[in-house]
């Protein structure tokens, strides 16, 4: 498709196709599928056949070319005297004669080299001076004067067969280049004669008629009566012969034909088309049909493109002046589908949103593209209210609809009903939207960040909050901005806190130290929190009961902590301290201190009393660290049973010491004295329990047999017959085997009693 | 009671057996381990076992009804306690009771036991030496000091009945008009010493029926006969109590 024309003055023309070539042809516009390239003669050196044209013929030096294709070429339509126009000359050949040729106006000579590639193709012309056919003119004088005609000898008769006819014409000169027709003769293959009358001065023509058309074939000059000769090649003889005729002849053409069609279609094109003329000519045949091939595109260029057609010609290919004067088009011209998709984009390439509109569209029909430029505006608008508007809100989900629901508007044609109603109140909802979070995009950043801030400067608040309350550092999962603590709650919480007491805990204070940095920081990012007076409030009272002394509150809750421990180890104590988190801090740290003082109270209580008591250190720690622990009860109910069989109550107290009167240091200590003391009487109780145990096995081996044998022997007499003292034995005796094995030691002693004295009586 | 502080506890607690001869202080000691053999004793040491067998050929003589002849000098019986331990049981020798100060020796082992046990028999013919040993050891020992008085040969004094009535309540019963005054006297300064003492009744011998356990042999010898011993173990059991409270305990 790309071909190189040399011209008969030397010009040479590249022609390559461009990046809308199938476009135009597409559009049928032949002439502009390819585009022209004048080059100079160095540009296209080894593609051309060096020629020396002369009056007798052609001659070429073969260079590189092995081949050389020749087209015989005849102007104005006249037909070729030959059968094959278009003949191949070898290497063998380095020169060619017109006279050998049939008659034709121009040779065009394109050489091939080995491998078959064309060279530039070169036009020569026919040397004007020469007739086409050349005839012999011979004056007759005498009755039948005239100009005898004949073919030159040699000439091949056959081409005159082709003629449809031949004539002869006498042209008198009546004037200075003004002649009159007074003689046309048919003329045969063998000539015939011109009659003229002797005074004849003037021209005489042979013209051959072909297909309606006269060519002039050769002519003569006649003056009075005598052959002057013929006439020069360029001489006004032959122009004013072909004049008066109407007969065609060379016209001159430049260009091999090719060439010069599309020249003259694009000169043409151009003209009709506005461009100036002084723009129309072969120097800017370039920018002319890039011009062109534009307009065909309706791709619109500036007016002084018209005015100065090379400034178009400047890019070195069409696709770098596409992309130098719209930048957006190349690159959807390279992926669109076909020539009609391409000109629909140059058709719109001023559009703005072309490139939303093709991508939108997608590789598919102009119809797609046509409805997706309908629709493009809307569905930008909608883009941008989607980039603006958040998504996770009513306004963000209904763009979010929207789009979707046109989405394949370019495809199916289908549109969403009343889209300019529901796209004009989206856009007045957004605009009077005071949502809090902000719907907008970037004012939810804003927001968000706002928030952030705050957050961070309340969850420090509330962790410092925290710490004095409870003791502990919250662990803190990731932040939920919307998850806000409150300021008024934390104003509260701040309100409530005090300095805290003095305790007497010791030991290093990392958690003091946290807790100080937690207020500074607090005190620093003051402008994180919106302004406000729970803020200042906060602050306020962190620095006044935080900073003197953050230690305070660390060694504060390492005490609560000990007080819980030792609550959970000694739930009873606790309880009867009325442990338990009160909110009064103070109070909680009093309690606390208290029952661990208590504990250890317990604890040396416990080994001191221990080893004069029947019971173990551990064990005895525990009952004294217990109030109403369940011992104590059942201590106590021994010890009752113990004084009422042994007769004494051992000073044993009224009732169980089962808890301290009072939640005191001192009424513990008396408690835990009543403790030892209860137990005291319990060894003592069951010390004198065994020993009464002791005597009573005596006495049961020892006395009791002998007694009851004795009751046996009463209890076999009358009742009358047993004196007072039998009947106290009996009643002494019934007595104790009724008390079975814990016999009351009132019980023991009086059948002893009852027993010696029988045994007196005796 | 009082906070006391804890010492350090000691392995060894010496009880000091205290009284005139003849009073019965080893007749008493071997009854109450031949008897009840207590279950605090842990036999497996060597001088457990030693002494437990002296205590054995005591008691085996006294249950064939053979008489058991005096001490000459101290002896002492150690005894291993299950609570870790040991009891010494410092049989002192009766000779010298009259008068501490002729033996150091005693006067300071008895100054310096842990407890001590105080025995005194029925007032007659030894009436003199068992008052003038409670005496001297009221001067050495430590009114603080766990101690007992024994009053032994209950059995020739006293039926089982009135011993019973004694041993239930010494002091109630020594009231009575027909109570041995010297003995009553003996009791009442033992217990205004001691503010730990008690007074244990004891009978090695005890009674066969209604009649006691013994006869007078041709040398005017009391000897044994099928003894019945009773209420031996208390004074013992109340003395090893005592220590047990005392191992863990200084004022």
């Amino acid at each position: 498709m790309t071909w190189i024309d040399q011209s008969v003055a030397g010009e040479i023309l590249e022609w390559r196709p461009h990046l809308l070539s199938r476009e135009m042809e597409h559009l049928g516009l032949d002439h502009l599928v390819v585009e022209p390239l004048v080059l100079a003669a160095g540009e296209a050196g080894h593609r051309l056949l060096a020629t020396a044209a002369g009056p007798a013929g052609v001659h070429w030096t073969w260079g590189a070319f092995c081949r050389l294709r020749l087209e015989l070429c005849v102007e104005q339509g006249f037909p070729l005297f030959s059968d094959e126009p278009v003949s191949w000359l070898s290497k063998d050949r380095t020169e060619l004669r017109w006279a050998d040729l049939p008659p034709c106006d121009a040779l065009e000579l394109t050489p091939f080299d080995a491998a078959g590639a064309a060279g530039a193709t070169v036009r020569i012309s026919r040397p004007p001076g020469e007739p086409w056919i050349p005839f012999r003119f011979r004056y007759m004088g005498g009755r039948r004067s005239g100009v005898r005609l004949r073919p030159q000898p040699g000439t091949p008769l056959e081409r005159l067969d082709r003629l449809e006819r031949l004539e002869g014409v006498a042209l008198v000169q009546e004037g200075h280049d003004r002649f009159r027709r007074i003689r046309q003769v048919e003329l045969d293959r063998s000539g015939g004669l011109v009659p003229i009358p002797e005074s004849f001065a003037g021209l005489v023509v042979v013209l051959g008629i072909a297909s309606g058309r006269r060519r002039l074939l050769d002519c003569t000059t006649v003056y009075e009566l005598d052959e002057r000769g013929r006439p020069a090649p360029d001489s006004h003889e032959w122009f004013v012969a072909r004049r008066e005729t109407g007969s065609g002849g060379a016209t001159g053409q430049a260009w091999p034909a090719r060439t010069q069609a599309l020249l003259d279609a694009v000169f043409h094109e151009a003209a009709a088309a506005g461009v100036p003329a002084d723009q129309i000519r072969i120097e800017n045949i370039r920018g002319l049909n890039r011009l062109l091939v534009l307009r065909a595109c309706r791709l619109a260029v500036g007016p002084e493109a018209w005015t100065d057609v090379s400034s178009l010609a400047r890019e070195a290919s069409l696709a770098g002046l596409v992309r130098h004067l719209f930048p957006r088009l190349l690159p959807l011209l390279e992926t669109a589908a076909g020539p009609d998709e391409r000109l629909w984009l140059t058709a719109n390439a001023g559009h703005p949103d072309l490139e939303a509109i093709t991508a939108w569209a997608g590789a598919t029909a102009t119809g797609a593209l046509v409805r997706a430029r309908e629709l493009i505006g809307h569905r930008i608008a909608l883009q941008r209210l989607a980039a603006e508007i958040r998504p996770d809100c009513d306004e963000g989900r209904e763009i979010e609809a929207l789009l979707q629901e046109i989405e394949p508007f370019p495809q199916t044609g289908w549109r969403p009903a009343d889209l300019d109603g529901r796209l004009a109140s989206l856009r007045q909802r957004i605009e009077t939207s005071r949502a809090e979070p902000p719907i907008h995009r970037q004012k939810y950043q804003e927001w968000l960040e706002g928030q952030r801030r705050s957050r961070s400067w309340r969850t420090g608040i509330d962790d410092a909050l925290t710490f004095c309350e409870c003791g502990g550092w919250l662990a803190r999962s990731a932040p939920d901005l919307l998850d806000l603590p409150d300021l008024a709650l934390l104003l509260e919480r701040a309100r409530k806190l005090t300095l805290p007491p003095k305790t007497t805990e010791t030991g290093s204070e990392p958690d003091g130290k946290r807790l100080a940095s937690l207020v500074e920081e607090a005190r620093r990012h003051s402008d994180w929190e919106p302004s406000s007076r729970e803020r200042d409030e906060i602050l306020s009272c962190l620095e006044a009961t935080v900073l003197p002394s953050p230690a305070r509150w660390s060694l504060l809750h390492r005490l609560l902590r000990r007080g819980r421990e030792e609550a959970r180890r000694w739930p009873a104590m606790a309880g009867e301290l009325g442990m338990g988190a009160s909110g009064d801090l103070a109070g909680d740290a009093r309690r606390a201190q208290l029952l661990i003082d208590l504990i250890e109270g317990s604890q040396q209580a416990a080994r001191s009393y221990a080893p004069l008591l029947p019971i173990d250190a551990v064990e005895l720690r525990k009952v004294l660290a217990s109030p109403k622990h369940p011992s104590l009860g059942s201590v106590y109910h021994e010890c009752r049973k113990l004084t009422d069989r042994l007769g004494d109550d051992g000073r044993l107290p009224p009732t169980p010491p089962l808890a301290p009167a009072a939640p005191t240091r001192e009424a513990f200590r008396d408690w835990w004295q009543a403790v030892a003391d209860l137990y005291a009487v319990w060894a003592a109780l069951r010390q004198r329990a065994d020993d009464l145990e002791k005597q009573l096995e005596f006495t049961r081996t020892s006395i009791l047999p002998v007694a009851q044998e004795k009751a046996r022997r009463l209890t076999s007499l009358a009742e009358g017959e047993r004196s007072d003292a039998d009947r106290e034995l009996l009643a002494a005796l019934h007595e104790f085997e009724a008390a079975g094995r814990d016999v009351p030691a009132r019980v023991y002693h009086r059948f002893l009693e009852v027993w010696r004295r029988l045994e007196e009586a005796a | 009671m009082s906070n006391a502080a804890v010492a350090a506890e000691p392995t060894t607690r010496t009880v000091a057996l205290w009284g005139a001869t003849q009073v019965g202080k080893t007749t008493t000691l071997a009854a109450y381990f031949g008897k009840h053999r207590p279950a605090w004793v842990v036999r497996d040491d060597s001088d457990t076992r030693m002494s437990l067998r002296s205590f054995q050929e005591i008691w085996n003589a006294l249950q064939g009804n053979r008489l058991v002849p005096g001490t000459t000098m101290a002896i002492d019986h150690r005894l291993r306690h299950r609570e870790g331990f040991t009891v010494l049981f410092r049989d002192m020798h009766g000779g010298n009771a009259r008068n501490v100060l002729t033996s150091r020796e005693d006067a300071e082992a008895l100054y310096r036991a842990d407890a001590a046990m105080m025995f005194i028999d029925w007032p007659g013919t030894n009436a003199v030496a068992g008052r003038a040993a409670i005496e001297n050891a009221l001067q050495e020992l430590d009114p603080d000091r766990p101690t007992v008085l024994l009053i032994t040969k209950c059995e020739s004094h006293l039926s089982m009945a009135d011993f019973a009535l004694f041993a239930m309540d010494p002091l109630e019963f020594a009231q009575r008009q027909d109570f041995s005054r010297e003995l009553r006297e003996s009791m009442e300064s033992f217990t205004r010493h001691f503010r730990q003492g008690a007074v244990f009744p004891v009978t090695v011998y005890g009674w066969n029926g209604t009649r006691p356990a013994h006869f007078y042999d041709e040398f005017g010898r009391l000897v044994p006969w099928h003894i019945q011993p009773a209420l031996v173990e208390r004074p013992f059991e109340h003395i090893l109590g005592k220590l047990g409270q005392r191992k863990e305990v200084t004022p």
